[in-house]
């Protein structure tokens, strides 16, 4: 410690006044952050680069890419703040741009639809469409009527918050698609080609103003350790839209440890469109100094003191000429609190920060989110279960892959609500099951979206495919939440953004810990998945069952008091197994078995 | 009833070869369910779908497909039109791609370093002239009794260091370990490693250290560069202004 750290010994936390410590934020993790301090020195090199590039995209009308490569803790995220604020105060100056940052936690095969959607907020998130979009309403109308409408209805106000879902990709019910005069989605290809459609068109829509894409976090593309196709198409999205649009300054980052894999997994003629390239170094010992006096400075109490000085630093840096920013900041986090005498917090194990980060990281998700979390997540609990998803041969099958050695598991995801979308993709999953040659057929839905008894043709496709032998599992939305924050956890340890004193935690640590903390919700959803045990049957499901097989139309009042239940227990169960309980739900609530149904198109 | 060609398209994608008409005819055609040939052969002329030579079909054009295998040989080392080779396609075919992609200035011309043939290098891979260069030299170098080392006044160093522009001619860019290895060629690892940890501090380089190298296979592992404190490096950097 130097000098100037006992010289301002008693200025401390002495009960009298209250001093923050400028050096708790030691992780940006959203480049919508506001940077609490910014030494525009500290990697001007890299940062210069990527004005220079959204420099020529605006001048040159050519999209441009560029990989932003830096060890964990080298500042990328920060470096994509001050870009914002930089491009914001162009932007009040006349020089608009679009900034959309995207943290890339993702699934390969929901790559446009991702990216679709973060564009979308980016420009809900503008004052004015005619700001960033400069084509006519005529124009975008040739090319999407739908978008045309969308757009047209949120710049009047009109239906905003379902204009806004659809922009974003929501799935909508029918009926509020038939209110705003479109069609319903298609498949899943479909949509992913829909998706990939609207982003085009919106970006064209914006020349000659430059959007400036930030994916940030690439490592999110991974499910696991050697998963190299999130990559893989990573660099087939990045030439797509290298060689398709005119605006686009593609700024991608990603860890320089990541590299090699990186490499291997894209193409040669997506490295080619991704030839620029810049790095963030370490910290200089001159940097770091301006680094921490800045931070300094950002605290008016403390007005001319220095509490951590070069000879401090020094003994950071060692012999090494560099030092990455948030080593820095931790290391002077401790420095500060030893000044101000505070008594050092107690150092918890890893295990318990790894507990404490990921429930601070759960929250209960979207419906609209359900298969997104989904697709990230399931590959990687699978694997920490020991239980590959291995990937069907067809590339656009609606299969999410096939799990296990004899007793094979088909499992898809299938959460459209009840509709024309959810029966042609019910048909597709019995097609892909029936190639696939697995033994077992999962179907996964959020047990929030259930299927309505009015819903006549969907049910009867449900029941078609439970008739076959497959299984629909309603996944809970605990295990949801669970789920995602599983997949937040790992791509913040595989971006070298989970940190533990100071340090990154590695992917393999997390793993490792959750292998044997894997929340209850999410063993069970596994255990049911894995083959080691049957998709639990819901027990009031079977009571209501029973009691139907013997009275066959009954109330739902009668029902809830046989059973010994309420109402809406029984309410809800009849709701959840829409397949095998009738629920009419008029002047007078009526549950019934359903037997036989007619002919959809008798009945539809 | 017919066949979309998506479909078709999306069979042929997850294939590593061109699909013969038998085996197409296996996958899609189904007189139980009315898909006829007529059908398959009407849904192999919608987009995305190539003809191939004996009756086979692909998603990648022919073509294409031949650019790119000349290109890849000619991205690793400068060869003689008549020393590139394309599996299954005959020399007529591939002297004919090799005219178009020099057209396309895809295909780059240099003098080679005896007589007066050109080589062919592909655009932007300077470094296999280069390769090629380092092998006549070496070549000549050992006839006359010298290790290639001796080519390098100041040793291993600045062989690591001169090559690092070839690879990646802007400054403060990482250049992955495994990438300057083998652009290299045979060298011991450790001595490999002493010069590039020299290299970084004569200030010359940065190296960028990888995050957990422990969570590599032996294998991956031994590829990075191994510091005396226990760190790693996954790359190499230029320094400069």
């Amino acid at each position: 410690m130097g000098a100037t750290m006992s010289q301002s010994a008693g200025s401390g936390n002495d009960g009298q006044r209250f001093i923050p410590n400028p050096f708790l934020a030691s992780v940006s993790s959203s480049a919508l952050d506001q940077n609490p301090t910014d030494v525009a020195e500290i990697n001007a090199d890299a940062f210069n680069k990527c004005l220079t590039l959204i420099d020529e995209v605006r001048g040159q009308r050519f999209t441009q890419a560029m990989l932003m490569m830096g060890e964990p803790g080298s500042g990328k995220t920060h470096l994509l703040s001050r870009l914002r604020a930089t491009l914001e105060k162009e932007s009040l100056a006349g020089r608009e741009s679009l900034f959309i940052p995207i943290r890339m936690v993702t699934n390969s095969r929901m790559l446009w639809r991702f990216l679709r959607r973060h564009l979308a907020v980016a420009l809900l998130r503008q004052r004015s469409f005619s700001r960033v979009l400069r084509q006519s309403m005529d124009e975008i109308a040739e090319q999407d009527r739908s978008l045309a409408i969308i757009l047209g209805n949120l710049t009047d106000g009109t239906n905003y918050a379902d204009s806004a879902a659809w922009l974003r990709g929501d799935e909508l019910p029918e009926d509020v698609l038939k209110s705003l005069r479109l069609s319903p989605v298609g498949e899943e290809v479909e949509q992913e080609e829909a998706a990939r459609q609207i982003l085009t068109i919106l970006c064209s829509a914006g020349e000659p103003v430059p959007f400036v894409f930030c994916f940030d976090q690439l490592e999110g593309l991974k499910s696991y350790g050697d998963d190299r196709l999130g990559y893989f198409k990573m660099g087939q999205v990045l030439s797509e839209l290298h060689d398709t649009t005119r605006n686009l300054a593609l700024i991608a980052c990603l860890q320089t440890s990541e590299l090699p894999e990186f490499e291997k997994a894209i193409q040669q003629a997506d490295r080619d469109r991704l030839a620029r390239k810049t790095q963030l170094m370490g910290l200089t010992l001159e940097q770091a100094m301006k680094l921490v006096n800045a931070r300094f400075d950002s605290v008016p109490e403390l007005k001319g003191e220095k509490p951590i000085s070069e000879i401090d630093l020094k003994k950071l840096f060692g012999t090494d000429r560099y030092c990455v920013a948030r080593k820095v900041i931790v290391n002077c986090q401790e420095l500060f609190n030893r000044w101000l005498h505070t008594p050092p917090e107690p150092v918890e194990p890893l295990e318990v920060e790894l507990a404490k980060k990921y429930r601070n990281l759960q929250r209960t998700p979207r419906l609209e989110d359900a298969e997104g979390i989904l697709r990230v997540a399931l590959p990687s609990v699978l694997y920490l279960k020991g239980l590959k998803l291995a990937l069907p041969k067809m590339q656009d099958t609606v299969l999410e892959g096939v799990i296990g050695g004899k007793n094979t598991t088909a499992t898809v995801i299938c959460n459209q609500r009840a509709g024309i979308p959810l029966i042609n993709r019910l048909e597709r999953v019995r097609r892909d099951w029936q190639a696939s040659g697995a033994g077992r057929l999962i179907i996964l839905r959020d047990a929030r979206n259930g299927i309505g008894v009015g819903a006549v043709k969907t049910l009867e496709a449900v029941g078609k495919i439970e008739k076959e032998g497959g299984r629909f599992l309603s996944v809970k939305p605990e295990a949801l939440a669970a789920l995602e924050a599983i997949s937040r956890l790992l791509a913040n340890a595989r971006s070298g953004d989970l940190t533990y004193r100071g340090d990154s935690v590695p992917a393999v640590s997390v793993e490792k810990w959750l292998s044997s903390n894997m929340p209850p919700a999410v063993e069970e959803l596994l255990d049911e998945l894995g083959g080691e045990k049957e998709p639990e049957r819901d027990p009031l499901a079977a009571m209501l069952m029973d009691l139907l097989a013997k009275a066959k139309v009954i109330s739902l009042e009668e029902a809830a008091a046989q059973l010994n239940k309420t109402a809406q227990e029984v309410e809800e169960c009849a709701r959840r197994n829409p397949s095998i309980v009738g629920f009419a739900n008029g002047s007078r609530r009526v549950l019934f078995r359903i037997v036989e149904r007619q002919p959809a198109e008798q009945r539809d | 009833m017919g066949i979309d060609s998506k479909d078709v398209l999306v069979k042929l994608q997850a294939e590593p070869a061109p699909l013969s008409w038998a085996k197409l005819k296996k996958a899609f055609v189904n007189k139980k369910l009315g898909v006829t040939e007529a059908d398959l052969r009407s849904a192999l002329s919608g987009e995305g779908i190539h003809a191939w030579p004996k009756t086979s079909y692909w998603h990648v054009d022919p073509a294409a497909q031949l650019h790119a295998g000349i290109l890849a040989q000619c991205a690793k080392k400068a060869l003689k039109k008549t020393e590139i080779k394309v599996k299954g396609r005959g020399p007529k075919e591939i002297s004919a791609a090799i005219d178009h992609l020099m057209n396309e200035r895809k295909l780059l011309k240099y003098p080679a370093l005896a007589g007066t043939s050109v080589l062919l290098v592909a655009e932007g891979s300077p470094e296999a002239y280069w390769e090629y260069v380092r092998e006549v030299v070496a070549a000549k170098l050992k006839k006359a009794g010298i290790e290639e080392s001796g080519l390098y006044k100041g040793g291993l160093e600045d062989k690591i260091f001169d090559i690092l522009p070839n690879l990646e001619p802007a400054m403060n860019v990482p250049i992955s370990v495994d990438r300057v290895r083998r652009a290299l060629g045979e060298i011991d690892k450790k001595r490999f490693d002493e010069a590039a940890l020299t290299l970084r501090q004569q200030g010359r380089v940065y190296l960028s250290q990888h995050d957990h190298p422990l969570g590599l296979n032996e294998g991956d592992r031994n590829v990075l560069i191994e510091g005396k404190d226990g760190r790693y490096y996954v790359a190499i950097s230029r320094l400069g202004e």
